[in-house]
């Protein structure tokens, strides 16, 4: 049986959807039967996840929906054992409500996740920003929640507000562990960087913030415009690296 | 003739529109890695043929036979490298070996988790456990009260199934020594009676079987891997309605673990539960 892992983090834009793909491609790259899955109504991961051409929109929206069957939404990618599961159609949307209902009032999510776990060592799922229903949802179906936390000062507010999140929903889900709080877009070279990670390790437990660190790199900005997860196109940088090693730590952990 | 277009819009239309030309060139020329195809891109490694590897033998699937740890290797274009040898790797090369061939061959002292890698050319996977596990020796009831009927009154629409089966997988050491457990080992389950539920596992929704094995969570399973303590369990689902208009009976289960092509003593455990209508 494999493990469900959600990517979460109270506010946008901190490099969840990044993490969420790169990590995907970590683990499917070295060998895990992997299941990226994007319940986030932006849809980013169809950016990123480095999908061939031409592949279908259709997603998880479309199969709660009834429009489609889940074989037909499981998408290739260049990686054998990296399967993706878009958010869907409901992208072109201008109203997320009612796909937020659904998910909210149904156990679709959870059915989905379990199936999944059935059949790969790995599910990632990417979630949208904040704590809605949906984020809830999938962390009930988690065993594993990571944290991405930007390194920049507006970012310490709302860490507390998901830390409790996850620490409600645990109280449900006895299976749920937090990974870790995942620093991203880390600058050695800007001291409101580097105040705003000393400031977070040394407030939360040691061992709530993961040691393992994601530079800001061109190269992964670059591999997204690309539509590729930078642990595939650019291997030797150094946020490919960070995500290889945190990889390797969860798959560790996972066991 | 036209009036004129409001201002901005042409500016900004063909903003976009060389905005989006940009993305898709950017997108058409980045698409494609130009890398080699000889060269080694991902690994697939294949589930254990078995959950464990016993001390002093070779990892087996669940039928007994030997199987080697098994990969494959990918180039960029998804295409497998037949010629690319995938080698695996102990990291307790003490408790664990891997041949030339990547049989996993457990050492005789061997009791542990051992973390195990494949290599191809360099790129290697993500560790995973393979357990090397003492020889089991004897399969015998976990519970002094295995056979129950008390809990199995049926009075109540909760009371559907019955009282966990539960074996211990038992290692007797070939010198003195405690006996001990032997933990990540397949123990099969069957019910033999009554034969109308011996034919199948059935599935949550069939109401044709009288009974059938289920695991914890409730999903239909016939086979149990013992846990860390040498214990196999499961649990029978019973259908009130199929038993009607009998009020007593009862449904025999058997608990069998096999080492090579033998029943390891004490197999089969035999559970018989009693049916009493409510």
């Amino acid at each position: 049986m494999g493990q469900i892992l959600s990517v979460v983090s109270q506010k946008g834009g901190v490099g969840k959807t990044t993490t969420a793909v790169n990590l995907a491609a970590a683990f499917a790259r070295r060998g895990l039967r992997t299941l990226l899955v994007d319940v986030d109504p932006q849809g980013a991961v169809r950016y990123g996840a480095g999908l061939r051409r031409g592949h279908a929109t259709r997603g998880f929206f479309d199969y709660i929906t009834g429009q489609s069957g889940l074989r037909e939404i499981i998408l290739p990618t260049q990686l054998p054992w990296l399967r993706v599961l878009l958010v869907g159609t409901v992208t072109e949307a201008a109203n997320h409500a009612g796909y937020q209902s659904l998910v909210a009032d149904t156990d679709m999510l959870r059915d989905v996740l379990t199936e999944a776990r059935s059949r790969c060592d790995i599910v990632i799922v990417d979630t949208p920003p904040g704590l809605g229903p949906i984020v809830h949802r999938a962390l009930e179906a988690s065993q594993h929640a990571l944290v991405t936390l930007q390194c920049e000062p507006l970012a310490l507010q709302t860490t507390p507000q998901i830390l409790r999140a996850i620490q409600e929903i645990a109280a449900i889900n006895s299976e749920l562990t937090l990974d870790g709080i995942l620093l991203t877009m880390y600058e050695e070279s800007n001291p409101a960087c580097l105040r705003v990670a000393e400031y977070v390790r040394t407030h939360l437990p040691a061992d709530m913030v993961l040691d393992i660190v994601v530079p800001r790199s061109a190269a992964a900005a670059d591999a997204f415009a690309a539509g590729q997860p930078v642990v595939l196109r650019n291997p030797a940088d150094p946020a490919s690296q960070a995500y290889v090693n945190l990889a390797t730590l969860l798959a560790e952990r996972f066991q | 003739m036209t009036g004129p277009a409001p201002r901005g819009r042409p500016h900004q239309a063909a903003g976009i529109v060389g905005f989006l030309a940009l993305a898709v060139a950017i997108s058409a020329t980045c698409t494609k890695i130009p890398t080699d195809p000889t060269l080694v891109f991902s690994l697939a490694v294949d589930s254990l043929p078995g959950p464990s590897v016993v001390a002093g033998d070779t990892l087996r699937d669940t039928n007994g036979v030997a199987t080697p740890l098994s990969g494959r290797a990918y180039n960029i274009q998804n295409q497998v490298l037949p010629n690319v040898h995938v080698q695996f790797l102990s990291l307790s090369p003490d408790q664990l070996t891997v041949s030339a061939k990547n049989f996993a061959i457990g050492t005789a002292s061997g009791d542990s988790i051992v973390r195990v890698l494949a290599d191809a050319n360099g790129l290697q996977s993500l560790p995973f456990n393979v357990p090397v596990v003492l020889k089991p020796n004897n399969l015998v009831f976990a519970d002094s009260d295995s056979i129950s009927s008390a809990a199995l009154s049926l009075t109540t629409p909760d009371s559907d199934v019955s009282a966990a089966l539960n074996v211990l997988l038992i290692h007797q050491p070939d010198t003195v020594g405690a006996d001990s457990v032997t933990r990540s080992y397949i123990v099969h389950y069957q019910i033999t009676y009554p034969a109308s539920a011996a034919k199948g596992m059935g599935t949550p929704s069939d109401s044709t079987l009288p009974a059938y094995l289920i695991e914890a969570d409730g999903q239909p399973s016939r086979t149990d891997t013992t846990d860390g303590n040498g214990m196999g369990s499961r649990v029978v689902h019973f259908s009130v309605a199929q038993f009607q208009p009998k009020s007593v009976d009862s449904i025999v289960v058997m608990a069998t673990a096999v080492y090579r092509d033998s029943v390891i003593a004490g197999s089969p455990r035999r559970f018989v539960i009693h049916y009493t209508a409510p």
